[in-house]
């Protein structure tokens, strides 16, 4: 238990007046500040590294392999690690459900084709090596960081091998490997906290002790896609605010993340973009 | 034994809402036939209670061709330091020769499990992706209705069994793979919770309400489907794409949202009147499914 039963009467106080004053000085839609930084794994196609001020890290790697087609269900694969969990716990399949449900509905698998026969197939390891607050919009953040600057080798040989069989063959020069799309900006997850009739953005792990329920937003290309869920943000807690919630706070939720999520989004382009200009090697 | 349990006064007036199958009658109607369900009539469902001797609280119920089974233990004394309410855990299991919606998907196989995507990464047979995933909601949707004050350093255990399920509905479709068996894992949830609610009912749990689910499924030309069944018509509709939602409702405490879960496919977006069209649509059949639960519990006392 983080709080004492004052404090947590306190923060819920605090939490549900309107506007909302929340610890920190932030704003009902205010995300914490993050440092990120992308391409850093000499191995991998695309790697990012996320951090929050309060000491919660996230690592994700992708990596490529050409499949045939056919033989593959999906073209994405999910695997998380959360330090401190294990990886059959229901904290852990949740996260992984969730990430793996939000891509494969919403990726344009037409990035990954290479012939009529031949994909790639993605590998997103994600490793959260601490967190305090629950860590799904950290690893998705990290994830659409990832994503974003993935490089896959530039095929050289035939794209048509319907007549004619043609193993994919590639560019030696990684110079050559291209961005899934210049225009690509992958879904991405939002966790609201709901106190009263306040939404709060990405609530923190004070917070989380004291909300009467949780959502799970996802958004991409500008709206808000599925999935759409709710959650008890506080894992492992007695937190005896949790409670139902009225069905129009789903739908401000909707219209809030439609506000305010661009920014994100265009905050994220804007690091990879930053990042892609500066030369240092060093990660934070 | 204490079951700490409430009872009510002795002249009590039973409610008679809606038509409840015969609680006597175990053979379940199997005659029904999809295309004569109109759109906004819910499949007919079986359901039983106190089935397990062992367990403080049991359901079943059938509906379509799937079998849930619930049984409810707890309150049980916990060992260790004192706590002020009850804590409260939901186990979801497939039988192990069941297809689980989705497995290709989210359960990963690989060298340990040989294959099989039953049981999970490590080759362990807890529970997989997909049912952590249905016990996840399970337990959002049933926690704010229980009064765990109530039972200090106890702890209630669901365990869930799903005992047969709609059988390989797409799986022959490619395109379809990605998108369908979710709509086939949310109409089991939706059953799911509205056979747990009962479950907990019949152990005599304090419940601040009985939860009830609902699922709807909408069309891009604004077409609301309520109760939406695997049908041979499913494929134009998933071309233009369709947003399915099931939603936990608490009705006697001012339409209360305990759960929400919604997934769609193909290209749609979400807004507005998707959203009200189907917590709207929920609501009202949780409210159906909620008078036939009751009217089924008012008989069974008799």
């Amino acid at each position: 238990m983080i709080l004492s039963p004052a404090e947590r009467s306190y923060l819920y106080d605090s939490l549900s007046q309107k506007p909302p004053i929340r610890p920190g000085a932030r704003s009902d839609h205010q995300f914490r500040p993050l440092e990120a930084k992308t391409s850093f794994l000499p191995n991998s196609n695309g790697s990012a590294r996320i951090r929050l001020n309060d000491g919660s890290e996230c690592m994700i790697s992708v990596k490529s392999k050409v499949v045939v087609t056919k033989s593959v269900t999906n073209l994405i694969d999910v695997d998380i690690d959360v330090a401190g969990f294990r990886d059959d716990s229901n904290f852990v399949s949740n996260l992984k459900y969730n990430l793996t449900s939000l891509l494969i509905t919403n990726f344009p698998s037409q990035y990954l084709k290479l012939t009529s026969k031949y994909s790639f197939k993605l590998f997103i390891d994600c490793i959260v090596i601490s967190h305090s607050s629950y860590p799904l919009s950290l690893i998705s953040l990290a994830t659409y960081l990832a994503l974003k600057t993935t490089r896959l080798p530039l095929l050289v040989s035939e794209v048509n091998d319907e007549e004619i069989e043609e193993q994919p063959t590639f560019s030696d020069d990684w110079d050559n490997a291209k961005y899934l799309d210049e225009a690509f900006e992958p879904p991405i997850f939002i966790t609201l906290g709901v106190i009263g009739t306040n939404l709060l953005f990405d609530p923190s792990i004070e917070e989380e002790q004291v909300l009467e329920n949780g959502l799970i937003v996802s958004f991409y290309k500008d709206n808000v896609i599925t999935p759409i869920s709710n959650i008890n943000l506080a894992t492992n807690s007695n937190n005896s605010n949790f409670k139902g919630l009225n069905q129009k706070l789903i739908i401000e939720s909707i219209n809030l993340c439609n506000k305010y999520c661009p920014a994100i989004i265009k905050a994220l382009n804007t690091l990879t973009e930053q990042d892609d200009e500066g030369d240092d090697d060093h990660i934070f | 034994m204490d079951r700490r349990r409430l009872l009510g006064p002795l002249n009590t007036i039973i409610p008679n809402i809606g038509i409840s199958s015969n609680p006597n009658d175990i053979k379940p109607d199997t005659t029904i036939d999809n295309d004569e369900v109109s759109a906004n009539q819910i499949q007919n469902f079986f359901l039983k209670t106190g089935i397990i001797e062992n367990a403080n609280g049991s359901a079943y119920l059938e509906v379509g061709n799937s079998i849930i089974e619930v049984s409810v233990f707890g309150p049980r004394p916990i060992r260790g330091s004192f706590v002020d309410r009850a804590s409260f855990s939901v186990e979801c299991k497939f039988l192990p020769y069941i297809t689980q919606p989705g497995e290709q998907i989210y359960n990963t196989t690989n060298q340990f499990n040989n294959g099989n995507s039953n049981t999970n990464a490590n080759g362990r047979t807890g529970l997989t992706t997909i049912e952590q995933r249905i016990s996840a909601y399970v337990e959002t949707a049933l926690l704010p209705s229980i009064i765990l004050e109530k039972y200090p350093k106890s702890t209630f255990d669901i365990f869930i069994t799903i005992i047969s399920t709609e059988e390989g509905v797409n799986n022959n479709d490619e395109d379809d793979d990605n998108s369908a068996p979710n709509e086939q894992l949310l109409r089991l949830t939706n059953w799911i919770v509205n056979c747990s609610s009962v479950a907990l009912v019949d152990a005599s749990v304090e419940l601040k309400d009985i939860v009830t689910s609902g699922i709807v499924k909408t069309t891009s030309d604004g077409k609301v489907i309520f109760d939406p069944r695997s049908q041979g018509n499913e494929e134009e509709e998933q071309e233009e794409g369709s947003v399915i939602g099931v939603a936990s409702f608490m009705n006697l405490r001012n339409d209360e949202l305990v759960g929400i879960w919604i997934e769609r496919q193909g290209a749609i977006n979400v807004g507005d009147t998707e959203m009200n069209n189907i917590l709207d649509g929920c609501n009202e059949m949780s409210k159906k499914i909620r008078a036939n639960i009751n009217t089924y519990l008012a008989n069974s006392l008799e």
